[in-house]
């Protein structure tokens, strides 16, 4: 059953400019509904505002590529394949012809299923500009790349000992006992922090993004973002500060502490620190923790 | 940001490291998602939520981090778009290319010039006024790339050889930019040469060569090489139709004949060159499945019958006959008399899109997918190329 009224169908398909790309109201129709159904908008104020808050204009190109429209691959090959072959560039450097190739190839569709040609372009929906898609697809194979070498990296010699061994006696194993409770005890701080708190904290430590830069993502001028940056970093050491005191260490050992996390930090990766699922439910009992190792 | 407080400092360590990877969580944020909120175009519930999975997905917070990083670079990255740009480069070497083009088609369009004009030519370069008849700019015709840039009009056919002098001429060409793109400038002499074959214009490039020696002999300064498959590619894509575009259907006359010979017309349509490794002989795709050779600067042409009717999209020709033709639907063909041509084992079903020859037994075809195929034996076997 369509979701998407005729009219309104009709005149988001004449403000796309639908028809230069010799796409019927029909087809379009169908393309909104997708989206709608994407976005999840369903009854009629709410579908109506979110239809009108797509890229249609891009939503429509994007339809009349899937179908082989002519037209609208030639428009898309002068004005976008310029860009995606950038983006490439800019985002996987000597990778990215290689990254770029390949995602035009599957925007061309040269797999099939059924015997009809399966588009990549059935996954834009329009809530984006085409170009900022292609970039984020792009970014996605490169960081999949990326992720995916790292995993079979072979883990780092020093990692070889046991444990077990390595944690039963001498100088070292007490500097990564101090370590591990730091880490501990940040994790445990973390995940108490609201979401974009620590967005900001991992895209300015970890990714190395500027200010400006997360400013742009957060919506902040780069100011509010160093405020929120500095306020944060302040919580987060009084959190850690606040659960080392209360296991019963005095100032000197959580400096030791400290200092021994600073050398080695561990695998204090704030997303290791805080799986997607329920990260609330993940607060760790620092107190058991030090109990257990001493 | 950075603090200089040992415990801040502590913190700020552990908050920078970077564990190793887990695999993606099964709800990731889709492209689109990440693209949305990239432009600030999720609802304020979206992008709590955005924001809720993102903040513990090491995945979704480097995908963004590539996204914003790269906005500013997708800008101010070269170009390299198959079939858009030669090499990458900066855009502004677009103009001298185009500049060059249209004097090619200039010279192709308007009738073969006779002795007594050669010659007044050749007066008109000798003429100390010379510079200021260049003046005016040539007009750029058939460029096929849209650049955000403004750049500077392009040089007209003759200013394409003194450009070459002056840059050599110039101390900072050692450098390697400048060598690449005296390299450039150099292929565009060596394409206008051999198409006009005029005597001066080949004793210009052998006196630049000559001079460039002199000039710049140490390291850093690239000798024009001849194109590689890259460059083929590049031809063969800016040749290629929009997709889906129907086969243009072939004429009666077309098919009948194997070979004759025709008077080189400008209204002969839209032919593709092909590089070829003897100057002297001149290869164009005309119609499908036809090819045509010509082995008198242009003048006629013989045409040559495939035998296949598929679009026919690129070739590169060692030698005066022999020659390797690629095409849709994996067509590799081959001639090595320029008489009969032999349709090799494809090693993809695919397009094909590029092919670089270096005799009748070695090549390298390339799909459209961007997959590579090497033989040593004539297209008997094929192996895929990293």
């Amino acid at each position: 059953m369509s979701c998407v009224d005729p009219s309104l169908a009709a005149r988001l398909h004449q403000r796309a400019n639908a028809a230069r790309w010799h796409l019927s109201v029909a087809e379009f129709a169908a393309a909104l509904e997708r989206s709608a159904a994407k976005i999840g908008a369903v009854d009629g104020s709410s579908l109506e505002r979110a239809l009108d808050g797509l890229h249609l204009d891009d939503l429509a190109l994007a339809c009349a590529c899937e179908r082989g429209d002519d037209a609208a691959w030639e428009h898309f090959v002068r004005e976008h394949r310029p860009l995606l072959y950038r983006a490439g560039t800019a985002i996987a450097g000597e990778y990215g012809r290689e990254l770029a190739d390949s995602l035009y190839a599957e925007l061309f569709g040269l797999r099939e299923r059924d015997g009809a040609r399966q588009s990549l372009f059935r996954y834009f929906h329009g809530r984006s500009s085409l170009g900022t898609w292609l970039r984020s697809v792009l970014a996605q194979r490169h960081i999949d790349a990326i992720r995916s070498h790292q995993r079979f990296d072979p883990l780092p010699d020093e990692e070889d000992p046991s444990p077990l061994v390595a944690d039963t006696a001498g100088p070292d194993a007490e500097a990564r006992r101090q370590a591990a409770l730091v880490h501990d005890a940040l994790g445990g701080a973390l995940v108490r922090l609201p979401a974009r708190d620590r967005l900001r904290l991992a895209w300015y430590y970890r990714e190395g993004m500027t200010l400006a830069q997360i400013g742009r993502l957060c919506q902040e001028h780069e100011a509010t973002v160093s405020r929120h940056l500095t306020r944060t970093r302040k919580a987060l050491r009084a959190d850690v500060e606040a659960q080392l005191q209360r296991a019963g260490l005095g100032a000197g050992e959580i400096d030791e502490c400290l200092a021994a996390a600073a050398v080695d930090p561990g695998d204090a990766d704030l997303s290791s620190l805080l799986p997607v699922e329920d990260v609330r439910k993940n607060t760790v009992d620092i107190r058991s923790k030090v109990e257990e190792r001493s | 940001m950075s603090s200089t407080d040992p415990r801040d400092r502590a913190l700020e360590a552990m908050l920078g490291k970077r564990g190793r990877s887990r695999p993606a969580a099964a709800d990731c944020l889709d492209a689109e998602t990440l693209a949305a909120y990239t432009e600030g175009g999720l609802s304020d519930s979206q992008r709590a939520e955005a924001e809720g999975h993102m903040a513990g997905c090491a995945r979704c917070q480097m995908v963004m981090a590539a996204i914003v990083k790269s906005a500013g670079d997708v800008e101010r990255a070269p170009v390299s778009v198959p079939g858009r740009s030669w090499w990458p480069l900066d855009l502004r070497w677009l103009m001298p290319l185009a500049g060059a083009a249209a004097a090619a088609l200039l010279w192709m369009v308007v009738p073969a010039a006779g002795p007594e004009r050669q010659s007044a030519r050749l007066e008109d370069r000798a003429s100390p006024d010379r510079s200021k008849r260049l003046q005016s700019p040539a007009t750029v015709a058939g460029s096929a790339e849209p650049s955000p840039l403004v750049v500077a009009p392009a040089p007209s056919m003759s200013e394409v050889p003194r450009a070459v002098e002056e840059k050599a001429a110039k101390p900072e060409s050692a450098s390697p930019l400048a060598a690449r793109e005296r390299g450039q400038l150099e292929r565009q002499l060596a394409e206008q040469a051999e198409r006009k074959n005029l005597a001066v214009r080949r004793a210009e490039a052998d006196q630049l060569a000559k001079k460039e020696e002199r000039a710049a002999p140490v390291a850093g300064v690239t000798p024009a090489t001849p194109p590689t498959l890259q460059e083929s590619i590049v031809v063969a894509e800016a040749n290629r139709p929009p997709a889906a575009a129907p086969a243009p259907a072939p004429s009666p006359q077309a098919f009948g004949t194997t070979a004759e010979t025709r008077r080189s017309s400008p209204a002969a349509g839209a032919q593709t060159d092909l590089r070829s490794l003897d100057p002297a002989v001149r290869w164009r795709l005309a119609e499908p499945g036809i090819v045509e050779r010509s082995r008198n600067e242009g003048a006629t042409w013989e045409r040559l019958d495939t035998g296949v009717r598929t679009l026919l999209r690129a070739g590169h020709c060692p030698s005066a006959s022999t020659c390797w033709v690629v095409g849709d639907a994996g067509v590799v063909l081959l001639t090595t008399d320029a008489q009969k041509w032999r349709q090799v084992t494809p090693p993809s079903p695919g397009d094909l899109v590029a092919v670089d020859a270096a005799d009748a037994e070695a090549a390298v075809v390339r799909a459209a997918n961007g997959r590579s195929f090497r033989t040593t034996d004539g297209g008997t076997r094929w192996t895929s190329v990293p």
